[in-house]
């Protein structure tokens, strides 16, 4: 049994100091090395002490912090891109079609309170596995033979802060990491010249890496098209020397500390130091070409762009791909006003007008370029929302629910053209399949090779997991 | 101790350490794998689903079936045995938990269909169970070095005595003699130029540890110079006298005490609401006071737990208790209560008190009654709305005019609170017929008829919908003092006369009803009852009982400012206590419908907070906008002149006791779970017998029994912690938790061998619980002042490679306070300002002072200090990571704020010279590495740097020319958003705070800069060796 197998809350078998007086346990070592770690790859620290960091697969090569490392199982994703639809999507109005529903529109429905309201969107069959899609995800809808779409999820709290937290992190209130930085700290990152893991935008919380250390953090990009590039990455270009004058001033420097390492011992993370230097260098051209949609053709930029004018998802998207392409393992995108408590004729319908283009194009993207295998792509919210209308006097809106929500994903090693779970005949909650969030975390961590019992991570003295105690694997989403 | 279960434990200690736990004679052995199933998936299962009512330790064995141990549950009940084991579908148990035959366990809910596999994988498995009845685990865990009583070991007999300066050398010397090692050289040998090196080499070292900043080139040469014996001695005297002394080690300890400036609530997650404390640097501002005036340990805490409780403790010291208020803030006040827990725990006790909410604590003897009551303690006390002023001059200048200032913003902020009433109120009278149908309709309507014509009214009338949904929906309500009588109007059908009669004007409508409604409605004579006809009886009495003249002076409803000033309508329901039971309060209660009278009173601004949970989102978004409120905090926060307020708890004048929550969940409502009485932990309690505490909440008592030298945990944890500082790791690793998961310390005689010491009184030459003389203790000993360098004893690097033996000095990175403060310091632009409101240290124009008065939002913590490993403010936590990024790289290469560093440390005197005259420029590389590095070059240094020089300096015209467009372009995005950033109009609340100052300006450097740039990018600017 290997330190990573160990699960929280419970007698550690091997590392636990009462077997081992006196020496340092496993995962004391491991935390050790974690804590003083290399924010990239290629370089060796763990071998100086003979161990690898994860030991994820009894000691494969030795590795920086964010060099690529199998998972424990081979993966059926590289990269993920995960499109938050913050304030809770309803629905019977997205993914779940409920003529029940619709028949009973304004009666008293049973087991609910208030009056049912009927989707006022219709569905219509797509593709070949004839999934109903509703007519506001006309572009997604193309794609449904590639998505799979889970409709019993649920929520505990259906609070937009708690479970926001609850989607990324898997708890309500404890400060935990979040789903990104696990995949980071688990499988490392392809790229080393950007980050692992990038937030598009969205809320603190949602990148958060907590107790694990900081280079697991999503880094924060606040993507504007509009905005100039260098605003986008701090302190990624300098508005005072050239890349040349950069060059001889780094030079210098790793002439002075290789004569200072002659006088000391050798030290992994004085090396490290040095590498960081050569790929902050090579990042500041890298980053910038990451973010610069210009240089992508017009016709992919329109395609991005198609029905979703308004807001920034398309340029988002585009950047997502952009990033992922060059080896970022974990891209977030938040695409918020899914909180539709009235007029959702209106609300409804513009918030799907804002993804529903851009997320067509980023499949059709993906496929034409041979990532969508390699890719998985998850859309959903917090939780979901009542099939019953809302108090409202300015059109008829529905109230938050939390035993119903939807999701979809698509690509990297998920079946697609199906639906998964069922709610009961109006969609208020779900029934058959019931699906935690944990489950859902459990299946897209095994999705990137990783068993979500054993990514963990000792912070006081407890190995911590994402899914906690809980988490099933839904083998039925997985090709 | 008694002794046979002590041999219990020595038993399973033994056969533990053949990786198989053995639980007692006659039980067989269970695996790992078993046994980590067991606890994580079929435990939980029994406990929370069985043993309520299958538990003789509960009291309960129904059907005869007790499931507390492995014997007892394999014996099965009356029916018999309930399970075979291996084979799950023979088990009738399994058949129960299915709720396939008549017997259905557990009886009111089925167990998750996860749950019954659980079962019957652990049937398959043959049912492994490692409860043998008996309390071995509890008493393991207390048998852990860190809960015994601290000794004072001697110091052992080594060889090499005149190697050790003092007896911690002992402790450590033993140890590397014993594997025939060899400590690193000391500082006082080889060659003049060696001697140098080292003695360089130490002083930084002394500087980093003690004061966080480096050492300047005279002070650097003073001490090389210095061959008096006590040379190191006297400059650690002088730096433990330093006021920059406090500002290092409270920053440490800030990390300890999870400091932050913000609440991180939840609910402020997406910043809907003021989010910060204004005074919690007040809690930052007395840790730095205490610590350089040297507080004894013990003093410092107590001071931190209960201040307002030590006998004649002067005022200052009340902002000690922030230690408990500064944490992060959730929804649920239990999460609030917990986060002081478990800083109390982890912070002074090295315990993970936190792990005992749910259960009993699983590695250490923390029993969940241990939690609760320490909850209980916390749970007496409550925060006042202001906290005492403990500072400022209320007579100065700045004072009265942030007072002035204070005023105008409160003024502000609250009449828009008072307008926005208003004018809601006004908007309601104005339509109240149809804003009471429409409401009335809207509100859980029975058919779509009623919620289609609720919409018809409300857009042929243009209702404002969410005064609707937000404000009067939440007043529909029979019994409401306002709406409660039409409402009745409406739904009373049956033998109506008579029911009006009695609800309205009977006693029970006189108590609960306005009573200038109930006058209206008498005289109104025949009583509608249709939703439109009620609505417009409504709007006649609105109209006629509610005119803006009625109770208040003329033109004072006409503008809310004025009001405010004149004595209005407003300002008399802002004072509850001018109101309750006035004649006034009926003709008040209308005039401020649809809002309930206490929401006109008294108002703040944390009431104006929690607002948008009373009354929607809509409604307080558009409050935010228009109050300007979070200009308050924003000032408080900014200012600096005026009173500075301590952070304080006060005991309830009724202490209680915390009720014990089933698995950490709160007790549902009508059960009547066990409370317990509020004490110290048991463990740590003499004789495992703690008395309850019977001052107030018992927060002096909790304290006292912390700071206490025979306990056995606080001082050994501070110990290690200080030791931690100065060698780069701890004697035992984990400083935040001592318990159980901790391991053994590397040197334990050596660990008890200082705590005894550190508590211990000697007079005048050494205080009881002073950090000053351990800190010197530790620096003078010979272990701290060996080289880093291991190069010349590569069988020790084999032997040791993590130098747990601390044969040679660790090489360390500089954390990201000092080395921030050491670039300011090096540049010679370091503001000494101490204490006072936090400043920005991540942007533009940037702040000057030393990085422990950054301002740290604790949902948001910049990427900047994310990325140099800053402590995360959520919790505890004492030891940071040391990671290696790219982004550091960036930062040195590409921030302005490295830049203003290269140029002013070129503008200095020692190097100015140098670059204005050629001749001198020897004198200049040799004063650029004595800034920078704090230390001389050797020869081949020097000629690298010569040889930059020169190189750039021939490409320095086309250098220039290539960065000027770029540079002037990145000035004027610069001058724009810094424009947008001191405009407080836009302060939504969102923004961090802005510095006064100068943008650094956008041009290329001199050569000059180029290489103090280049110097800064080196390993050694950042590694302490």
């Amino acid at each position: 049994m290997t330190p990573s197998d160990r699960n929280p809350c419970t007698f550690g078998a091997d590392s636990s100091p009462l077997l081992h007086p006196g020496s340092i346990s496993a995962a004391s070592r491991r935390d050790f090395l974690i804590r003083n770690g290399i924010g990239f790859g290629g370089l060796s620290l763990a071998s100086l002490f003979g161990l690898n960091p994860f030991d994820l697969q009894g000691g494969s090569a030795p590795v920086g912090m964010l060099s690529p490392k199998a998972g424990h199982f081979p993966a059926k994703t590289k990269a993920v891109i995960q499109i938050f639809a913050a304030g809770a999507p309803s629905t019977v109005d997205t993914w779940d079609p409920k003529p029940e529903l619709t028949k009973n529109d304004g009666k008293k429905i049973p087991g609910y309170e208030g009056l049912a309201l009927g989707s006022p969107f219709k569905f219509e069959k797509k593709g070949k596995s004839g999934v109903e899609v509703s007519e506001i995800f006309a572009e997604l809808g193309n794609h449904v033979d590639e998505m799979a779409i889970i409709r019993s999820l649920y929520a505990e709290i259906p609070d937009h802060n708690i479970a926001s937290k609850v989607l990324m992190t898997g708890s309500p209130q404890l400060n935990k990491p979040c789903l990104g930085s696990w995949s980071v700290y688990g499988l490392g990152t392809v790229n080393q010249n950007l980050p692992g893991f990038i937030s598009l935008g969205g809320p603190a919380a949602v990148r958060q890496a907590a107790f694990l250390p900081g280079i697991y953090q999503g880094c924060n990009v606040n993507y504007d098209p509009q905005a100039p590039l260098k605003q986008i990455l701090p302190n990624i270009t300098s508005q005072f020397s050239t890349a040349d004058r950069q060059r001889e001033q780094i030079d210098l420097a790793k002439e002075l500390n290789s004569m200072h390492a002659a006088q000391l011992q050798k030290d992994a993370q004085l090396e490290a130091r040095i590498q960081a230097f050569e790929i902050a260098f090579k990042m500041q051209q890298e980053a910038m070409d990451a973010f610069d949609i210009s240089k992508e053709p017009q016709s992919i930029r329109d395609m991005y762009q198609k029905g979703g004018g308004k807001g920034k998802a398309g340029a988002k998207l585009l950047v997502a791909r952009r990033l992922i392409e060059r080896g970022v393992r974990f891209v977030q995108v938040t695409v918020p006003n899914w909180d539709t408590h009235f007029d959702i004729a209106n609300t409804i319908r513009e918030a799907a007008e804002t993804i529903d283009g851009p997320a067509a194009a980023l499949l059709t993207d993906l496929k034409q370029r041979g990532l969508l295998d390699s890719t998985l792509v998850i859309w959903g919210g917090e939780f979901g929302r009542t099939p019953t209308a809302a108090a409202s006097t300015n059109g008829p809106g529905r109230d938050h629910n939390g035993r119903a929500m939807c999701a979809w994903m698509a690509g990297g090693g998920v079946r697609g053209g199906i639906t998964y779970g069922a709610t009961d005949e109006f969609g208020g909650r779900a029934v058959e399949n019931k699906m935690h969030v944990h489950d859902l975390h459990a299946t897209i961590l095994a999705l990137m090779g990783l068993d979500h019992t054993r990514l963990t991570y000792n912070y006081n003295g407890r190995d911590f997991r994402l899914t906690d105690n809980f988490g099933t694997v839904v083998k039925d989403l997985i090709a | 101790m008694h002794t046979s279960r002590f041999w219990v434990r020595s038993f399973a200690i033994f056969f533990a350490s053949v990786s198989t736990w053995v639980w007692g004679a006659g039980t067989p052995p269970i695996s790992d794998v078993d046994l980590q199933f067991f606890e994580n998936e079929v435990r939980p299962i029994l406990v929370e689903h069985c043993q309520e009512c299958h538990s003789s330790l509960k009291g309960k064995v129904k059907g005869g079936l007790d499931m507390d141990n492995r014997e007892s549950l394999l014996k099965g009940g009356e029916k018999g045995p309930v399970f075979k084991a291996g084979d799950p579908s023979g088990s009738s148990m399994i058949k129960a938990v299915e709720w396939l035959d008549d017997l259905q366990m557990p009886p009111k809910t089925k167990l998750s269909a996860l749950q019954i596999t659980t079962l019957k994988e652990w049937i398959t498995r043959g049912a492994p169970d490692p409860r043998d009845g008996t309390a071995v685990s509890r008493l393991t865990k207390a048998d852990h070095w860190a809960f015994q009583a601290v000794t004072r070991p001697a110091p052992p007999a080594v060889k090499n005595n005149a190697w050790c300066k003092n007896s911690i050398d002992k402790f450590i010397l033993a140890k590397l003699e014993e594997k025939e090692m060899l400590p690193a050289e000391p500082p006082d040998t080889g060659t003049d130029e060696q001697r140098r090196t080292k003695k360089e080499a130490l002083l930084r070292r002394a500087y980093f540890d003690l004061i966080g900043v480096p050492p300047k080139p005279e002070q650097i040469k003073e001490f090389v110079n210095n061959v008096s014996p006590n040379a190191f001695e006297q400059v650690v005297d002088t730096l433990l006298e330093s006021p920059a002394y406090g500002e290092r080690w409270a920053r440490h300890w800030l990390d300890t005490a999870r400091y932050s400036d913000t609440t991180g609530l939840v609910a402020a997650n997406l910043r809907g609401k003021e989010y910060r404390y204004p005074y919690a640097y007040s809690y930052r501002d007395w840790v730095i006071s205490a610590i350089n005036a040297d507080m004894p340990y013990d003093q410092f805490i107590l001071n931190q737990l209960a201040a307002d409780k030590i006998p004649q403790n002067p005022k200052k010291n009340l902002a000690a208790l922030g230690f408990l208020t500064v944490g992060q803030r959730f929804k649920n006040d239990d999460d609030v209560l917990n986060d002081r827990i478990d800083v109390v725990g982890r912070g002074f006790l090295g315990l993970t008190l936190g792990c005992a909410r749910c259960h009993d604590h699983k590695f250490d003897p923390i029993k969940q009654a241990d939690y609760y009551a320490l909850k209980g303690i916390f749970k007496s006390t409550s925060e006042p709305k202001d906290g005492p002023v403990i500072a400022g001059d209320p007579n100065s200048k700045e004072f009265q005019d942030f007072s002035r200032k204070l005023e105008a913003l409160e003024k502000k902020a609250y009449s828009a609170f008072y307008q926005m009433q208003r004018e809601s109120s006004e908007e309601l009278r104005k339509k109240a017929a149809a804003y009471f149908e429409a409401s009335y309709l809207s509100f859980k309507p029975a058919d779509a008829e009623t919620s289609k014509r609720a919409q018809s009214i409300s857009s042929a009338q243009k209702l404002k919908d969410y005064l609707i949904v937000d404000v009067i929906h939440r007043r529909i309500d029979p019994r409401d003092p306002i709406l409660g009588p039409f409402i009745q109007l409406v739904t009373t059908k049956e033998n109506r006369d008579q029911a009006l009669q009695e609800n309205l004007f009977g006693k029970t409508g006189a108590a609960r009803f306005n009573p200038i409604v109930l006058e209206f409605l008498r005289s109104a004579g025949p009583l509608p009852n249709q939703v439109d006809t009620v609505g417009a009886l409504f709007e006649k009495m609105m109209r006629e009982k509610v005119t803006p003249a009625a109770g208040t002076p003329a033109n004072s409803v006409a503008d809310p400012v004025k009001d405010l000033e004149h004595g209005g309508i407003y300002k008399i329901i802002a004072n509850p206590k001018t109101i309750a039971g006035s004649p006034q309060q009926p003709l008040m209660e209308l005039a401020v419908f649809p809002f309930p009278l206490v929401v006109g009173s008294e108002v703040s601004l944390s009431k104006m907070n929690g607002f948008q949970g009373k009354f929607g989102q809509r409604y307080s978004n558009e409050l935010v906008k228009r109050s300007g409120m979070y200009q308050i905090n924003e000032m408080k926060l900014t200012s600096g002149s005026g009173p500075v307020r301590a952070m304080v708890l006060e005991d309830l004048p009724t202490p209680i006791e915390s009720p014990i929550y089933p698995r950490g969940n709160m007790p549902e409502k009508g059960s009547r779970p066990a409370t317990v009485p509020r004490r110290f932990i048991e463990v740590l309690s003499e004789g495992h017998t703690p008395t309850p505490f019977k001052d107030g909440s018992g927060r002096y008592e909790l304290a006292q029994a912390i700071a206490s030298k025979t306990n056995p945990l606080t001082a050994r944890v501070m110990v290690n912690r200080v030791w931690m500082y100065h060698f780069g790791e701890g004697l035992v690793r984990t400083p935040d938790d001592l318990g159980n998961q901790a391991g053994k310390p590397s040197h334990p005689e050596l660990l008890d061998y200082l705590t005894s010491w550190f508590t211990e009184d000697y007079g005048e030459t050494k205080p009881a619980w002073s950090l000053k003389a351990l800190h010197k203790a530790i620096m003078l000993s010979s272990t701290y002042q060996q080289s880093s360098s291991s190069l010349l004893i590569q069988r020790q690097q084999q032997i040791d490679a993590g130098n747990t033996l601390l044969w040679h000095t660790n090489v360390r990175r500089l954390d990201f306070e000092s080395f921030r403060d050491s670039l300011l310091s090096m540049a010679g632009i370091l503001d000494p300002v101490m204490f006072g409101p936090p400043v920005n240290l991540v942007s533009e124009p940037y702040s000057f002072r030393r990085s422990i008065y950054g301002y740290i939002d604790r949902l948001d913590v910049p990427d900047l200090m994310t990325q140099f490993d800053m402590a995360a403010p959520l919790e505890p936590n004492t030891r940071r990571s040391t990671t290696i990024v790219p982004q550091q790289a960036l930062f040195l290469m590409n921030s302005p704020f490295a830049i203003a560093i290269a140029k002013n440390v070129v503008r200095r005197s020692e190097v100015i010279k140098a670059v204005t005259n050629q001749k001198d420029a020897r004198s200049g590389v040799i004063a650029v590495f004595q800034i920078v590095l704090q230390r001389t070059p050797s020869k081949p240094e020097f000629d690298l740097a010569m040889k930059f020089l020169q190189s750039t300096a021939r490409k320095q015209a086309e250098e220039a020319a290539a960065i000027a467009p770029i540079a002037a372009a990145g000035q004027k995005e610069a001058e724009a958003q810094l424009k947008k950033d001191q405009n407080i109009a836009n302060d939504d609340g969102k923004k961090a705070i802005v510095n006064h100052g100068d943008l650094v300006a956008r041009v290329s450097l001199t050569p000059w800069e180029a290489l103090v740039q280049a110097l800064m990018f080196s390993n050694e600017a950042s590694y302490l060796n």
